[in-house]
């Protein structure tokens, strides 16, 4: 088996397969590191132009499988393999939150909504962390960010001023997932308002992937994304409030006031953000925190259904319009009490759409 | 190359990130410090940033965006990288506009 590093060190796909059936963790994780680096080769070569949110990691048969890599605070991905599928859990407890967090997430979709990993076929889930910047003036800072870059999850530490680890926080992890999920699927362009359902999107999974991992019922939950990333202070309580859009922080000396508006009167429409898609994310997370909590019970079992199979269904380019119709459509099939929630949902945050109960 | 500027205008906007937060400061060179003035003509310089475009990674989701104006002579140069696609070279510039960055919108 070889152990030097991956990327440089191909063997052939069928011993590869052989291998990730082994019952060491330790030959388990070396291959399936190996097929990554044939994978992304082939991928890169053949449909890098094209697909680029495609370059994964696909395994021959179903089930949860990690690889978690340690970047060593520098800005290079992936890093160094650090934890895989069936290894215990490590003394760096970014590993370990990124791993568990990963796997909730894993579990999350698998059990609600029968779907194997991110491309529904087994995909492995990547990630890094301590993921650091260059100061512009030769060294590495702790990464203020968390991002998925189409092939992998990639967490910073945080600077401790204002930020900490991005891995302390499950739905932060399920988001950045979920942006797999989305590539999958509906792969919303992402810019203006299919960006922001694109943010959307992510958020909504992302809390209810932390919902029903902590049994917190909708009308019980905070709605709060990325607490835990942020240093405590007054004036800040979350990083956004899907119910509450506008006012996860307040008047903060660097974060300034969340500029999410609630209502589509408040739409932003300027330029930065791909044209707002971290801001107008703001308007359906209302709308989907409103249905959530007016059907009652737990968000995942009516109103993430809806929203999942919304999801599915949405065209690359959807508009907010069309995210409302199709929802309003996929609610009705649970009766008439959650199709009036949804539509009523999107008309207080200035959409209209029929209702199809 | 030498550009030859003596007052330079700079706009800056960060944006995006899983945060979503944005920063934003517009500098005047003849409003700063001497020192810290020739730094930024020097960093604007360094930047190698001459022609306007958007350079955005296609397949990544929540990076965070950059988006520099600054005049050179009769033109105005108009770019936005994220994370990925910053050049090595602007980095040291970014990080000077961040530094100089305020939280927008003010309260």
């Amino acid at each position: 088996m070889c152990q030097r590093d991956p990327i440089q060190c191909i063997i052939p796909p069928y011993i590869t397969e052989q291998l990730l059936r082994s019952s060491d963790p330790e030959v388990r994780a070396r291959a399936e590191a190996n097929m990554l680096a044939a994978t992304n080769a082939r991928a890169t070569r053949a449909r890098a132009a094209q697909e680029q949110s495609l370059l994964g990691l696909r395994t021959p048969t179903p089930g949860k499988r990690r690889l978690l890599y340690d970047a060593r605070k520098t800005d290079q991905l992936p890093g160094s393999l650090v934890r895989s599928e069936g290894q215990p859990a490590v003394a760096d407890v970014a590993v370990n939150e990124a791993f568990d967090h990963a796997g909730s997430t894993y579990d999350f979709y698998e059990t609600i909504f029968k779907r194997d990993s991110l491309d529904d076929r087994g995909l492995t889930l990547i990630g890094s962390v301590h993921l650091a910047e260059s100061d512009g003036r030769g060294r590495y800072v702790p990464l203020d960010n968390a991002f998925w870059n189409g092939k992998q999850m990639a967490y910073g530490d945080g600077d401790n001023l204002i930020f900490q680890r991005f891995t302390r926080s499950l739905d932060v992890v399920g988001h950045e997932l979920t942006h797999g999920v989305q590539s999958f699927t509906s792969n919303l362009t992402y810019e203006g308002q299919s960006g922001a359902l694109n943010e959307h999107l992510a958020d909504v999974f992302g809390i209810l992937v932390r919902q029903w991992k902590n049994g917190e019922t909708a009308k019980g939950a905070d709605w709060l994304i990325g607490k835990e990333v942020l240093v405590p202070a007054p004036t800040r309580r979350g990083v956004r409030n899907m119910e509450h859009p506008g006012t996860a922080y307040m008047s903060d000396p660097y974060l300034g006031t969340d500029p999410q508006p609630e209502h589509m009167s408040k739409l932003y429409e300027g330029q930065s953000d791909n044209g707002g898609v971290h801001i107008n994310s703001g308007i359906p997370n209302r709308a989907f925190a409103l249905s959530a909590k007016a059907i009652g019970g737990n968000a995942w079992d009516v109103a993430g259904r809806i929203w999942y199979d919304t999801m599915l269904k949405l065209s690359k380019n959807a508009q907010f319009q069309e995210c409302a119709e199709l929802s309003s459509q996929f609610a009705g099939d649970h009766g008439a009490a959650a199709a009036n929630a949804v539509h009523k949902a999107w008309t207080n945050v200035g959409v209209t759409a029929k209702v199809y109960a | 190359m030498t550009w030859g500027m003596v007052v330079m205008r700079v706009k800056f906007v960060q944006s995006g990130g899983v945060v979503g937060a944005v920063r934003a400061c517009d500098i005047e060179s003849s409003a700063l410090p001497p020192d810290e003035a020739r730094e930024l003509e020097s960093l604007v310089e360094a930047s190698g940033l001459s022609v306007s475009g958007e350079f955005l990674s296609p397949a990544a989701r929540d990076l965070r965006l950059y988006s520099i104006e600054f005049d050179r002579g009769a033109e105005t140069i108009a770019v936005t990288f994220d994370d990925e696609t910053l050049p090595a070279e602007a980095r040291p510039l970014v990080s000077f506009l961040r530094r100089n960055s305020k939280p927008q919108p003010q309260s």
